[in-house]
């Protein structure tokens, strides 16, 4: 059931006045109606892999009770390993067991062992890779005594399978989220309002901006070798903002609809392509997933203090940014796309002024400083689109020849396709600035507009969106 | 809320309406199923000859080289379900019928078109003209409406290129149901993706199901005393090339094992070296000259059948082209 069907909007509009008005606003009931609706909604995918939510919403429930009543450390490490078994376990079974399997094989190969390749063919069930991360912060926070175990369990559940952020995030910490699911919540028209514009916000990003990009970036990615080394570039320029229109699109959708039913998730982008560094990016992309790598790896890592030796410091980025890559997906592509961007943060260890003063620009304006803000945030893009290489790449062979094909003598042509596209891509890219320049929390923020000018942008929002939605692509971040 | 939920309601009321004018103007507009439906059942007490399955019989039997009332059934996407509806629907009031053909592609056995999603699923069309409730869910909206099948997108396009004076573009077949298309497609390259394109919603679970819908047909020709034809149209080297060879061997054995059981003729013709690049639209399909050739010959089988020089279970190797 993807968010641009009807089937989600019938699905979504039912949940809505069931939850408003025949539950008498009772919490427990609310709860109750989330938790029913959540497992419908992930039941419509795939009704077998129901059941792993169920196990590790359990899991992480009694493990985090028991961590919490546990009289010494040693125990509560005990149910904490119970909790991160149960969650990596399942991770590691259903997403990466056919990768080692098969990179076991290779490696045997390398050194002229053949081992007979039986491997399992395993379905990844959608929304796994967010899940189990959101139930594992859950009792990792309990562990470190920042947390107190949930009680309640229908809160619980529903906390772990809240539909409108169960595929795809934004990943909730429990301190944030779960408190929601245990006081009354009220409609306000305000938020409900805000709300609304996010979802068409979203759904624009998603239809209008991502999957007419993504419509170009396929016949691109399906056969490069019969493309310029510019087109190729253009293809990587297109493939970035395809992939941020495309899950901050699911990302406002996500925010949109739970703000109707009275919660507040956290943002995940804040104009990330706008960034003007590499550590700006991760400020501003995914900051769901980059707050939980930080948190949980980086700092457990670093022994939950500041290191000052670079080396360990290094060691640790690697480290985090390969497993964030390998999260994505188990691809060997992933990993190299982490690694690269865990070698990209190396300069700012060694000479951290190199970071650019990331405070916006505010007016008036300098033409030194614009220039020096556009150069920064071009550096960042291509060393962004450098990494996307990896990133979109089936395998390294194709990433590869992907990159020799760019540096040919190709490069300087003029591209043959695509040039439309192409000032469709920047046009996106100047709105973006200057909503960031508005620093408003998304682009439809316009409450100080005369209304007729309101409605008008609605309007001519929705009626492009209908008229593009004839791909229906499913989000990209649903296969992670 | 009230105020929320009143706003909302009219801003999507234009909205609504809208989308519910389109689909009206839609449902209004020509397009092939119709056509072939009002031609088709015009007729009805006079065809001899009657062609179902995809579009392979689709452009590749042309009923103007078949030397008697012939209607051309078939259509893009049609599979043997589809097939098996409309042949029971018909059949008693196809009172001079003799000939049915039935035409077995690489898809045949592995597809079934009212499970594709999206634009590729035809469930809208046999339930809208013919009646059919071939139905996997029975609640997705791509069946009852035109708009939810095409998207607005399409039917924009297209109600706009009605409103042009282009509604002719609309329907492209004549009024034999056969489509001739005029241009021809690059033949190695169309030959890999066809190739790709047929496996994308292949299913071998469906093996069985298929088999038994022809076999249905097959009896039901036969106690009506209609001579059922199985043939396999002419394909480009590049398409047979790229298909998965144990699944094309399927469908080969398959067939024949049916139609030697039912002791009726099997024209397996798929590479057939007769056939040259000029005789095809694409890799898979014929053009206009290569359908004038096929149905030529399917015209002579036809007579030698009725004229009793060929026996009905007569093997292709019997047969000189």
């Amino acid at each position: 059931m993807l968010y641009n069907t009807l089937e989600f909007a019938i699905f979504y509009i039912l949940i809505f006045f069931l939850y408003w008005f025949a539950t008498d606003r009772r919490v427990k009931v609310q709860n109750l109606l989330i938790l029913a609706a959540s497992y419908f909604f992930y039941a419509y995918w795939d009704w077998r892999f129901l059941s792993l939510i169920v196990i590790s919403s359990l899991a992480d429930f009694y493990a985090g009770m028991q961590i919490e009543k546990a009289p010494n450390k040693k125990l509560k490490q005990l149910w904490l390993f119970v909790s991160l078994g149960v969650n990596i376990g399942l991770l590691g079974f259903f997403k990466y067991f056919g990768f080692f399997v098969d990179s076991f094989i290779d490696l045997f190969q390398i050194f002229g062992y053949e081992i007979p390749a039986r491997t399992l063919k395993i379905i990844l069930p959608v929304g796994i890779s967010f899940y189990t991360f959101q139930t594992l912060s859950y009792s990792i926070d309990i562990y470190r005594g920042r947390f107190k175990a949930s009680k309640d369990l229908i809160a619980f559940l529903a906390f772990v399978s809240f539909f409108p952020q169960l595929i795809a995030g934004p990943i909730e910490r429990a301190s944030n989220f779960l408190p929601q699911f245990q006081k009354t919540r009220k409609f306000k028209p305000e938020r409900a309002r805000d709300g609304l514009r996010q979802i068409l916000l979203g759904l624009f990003k998603k239809v209008v901006v991502a999957d007419t990009m993504g419509e170009t970036v396929g016949f691109i990615l399906e056969s490069p070798e019969s493309y310029s080394g510019i087109v190729l570039v253009i293809g990587l320029l297109l493939f970035t903002i395809q992939l941020y229109g495309d899950f901050s699109g699911y990302s406002d959708i996500a925010i949109g609809t739970a703000r109707l039913l009275g919660f507040d998730l956290m943002r995940n982008f804040n104009y990330p392509l706008m960034a003007r560094d590499i550590m700006d990016f991760w400020r501003r992309w995914h900051i769901s997933l980059t707050t939980w790598f930080r948190d949980y790896v980086f700092v457990s890592l670093s022994g939950g203090g500041m290191l000052r030796n670079k080396g360990k410091i290094i060691r640790n980025f690697f480290i985090t940014f390969a497993v964030s890559g390998l999260w994505h997906g188990a691809n060997w592509t992933f990993v190299v796309w982490g690694a690269l961007h865990g070698l990209y943060h190396i300069p700012y260890i060694f000479f951290p002024k190199l970071k650019s003063n990331v405070q916006e620009t505010r007016p008036p304006f300098t033409i030194a400083g614009t220039f020096k803000a556009l150069w920064q945030m071009l550096l960042t893009t291509v060393l962004n689109c450098f990494a996307l290489i990896f990133f979109m790449a089936p395998n390294l062979q194709y990433a590869w020849d992907y990159f020799m094909r760019i540096c040919s003598p190709s490069l300087f042509q003029m591209p043959e396709r695509f040039k439309w596209k192409v000032v469709w891509a920047i046009a996106f890219l100047i709105f973006e600035r200057v909503q960031m320049i508005r620093k408003t929390k998304h682009s439809l923020e316009i409450a100080p507009l005369p209304v007729v000018l309101r409605w008008g942008i609605y309007y001519a929002m929705a009626l492009t969106i209908l008229y593009f939605n004839y791909e229906r692509r499913a989000f990209i971040y649903f296969q992670f | 809320m009230r105020q929320i939920l009143l706003r909302t309601t009219l801003f999507l009321l234009p909205i609504l309406l809208l989308l519910g004018g389109l689909e009206y103007v839609q449902k209004e507009l020509p397009n092939d199923y119709a056509f072939k439906k009002a031609n088709f059942e015009a007729g009805l007490d006079q065809w001899e000859v009657l062609i179902l399955g995809s579009s392979h019989s689709y452009l590749g039997i042309d009923p103007h080289h078949i030397a008697r009332p012939t209607f051309n059934l078939a259509y893009t996407a049609q599979t043997l379900a589809f097939d098996q509806f409309l042949l029971e629907k018909y059949i008693d009031q196809l009172t001079k019928l003799k000939f049915i053909v039935l035409p077995i592609s690489y898809p045949t056995y592995g597809s079934e078109s009212y499970l594709y999603p999206g634009i590729y699923n035809k469930t809208y069309y046999y339930h809208h003209y013919y009646g059919s409730n071939l139905f996997t869910k029975w609640y997705e909206p791509e069946n009852y409406s035109l708009l939810a099948l095409l998207t607005v997108k399409r039917a924009v396009d297209q109600t706009s290129q009605y409103y042009k004076g282009e509604g002719d573009a609309l329907v492209e077949c004549d009024n034999t149901g056969w489509y001739g298309p005029t241009v021809t497609r690059d033949l190695e390259e169309n030959g890999r993706k066809s190739a790709g394109f047929h496996d994308l919603f292949y299913d071998t679970e469906l093996y069985e199901t298929n088999a038994r819908y022809l076999t249905e047909m097959i009896q039901l020709c036969k106690s009506k005393g209609i001579h059922p034809i199985l043939v396999s149209t002419p394909m480009w080297h590049t398409y047979l090339s790229g298909l998965n060879p144990d699944r094309l061997q399927h469908m080969v054995q398959t067939t024949d094992a049916i139609a030697r059981k039912h002791q009726i003729l099997y024209l397996n013709h798929m590479d057939d070296p007769l056939y040259r690049s000029s005789d095809f639209f694409d890799a898979n399909h014929l053009s206009p000259s290569g359908a004038e050739k096929f149905s030529k010959y399917l015209n002579s089988i036809m007579q030698s059948l009725e004229n009793g020089q060929l026996a009905a279970h007569a093997q292709p190797f019997d047969i000189q082209p």
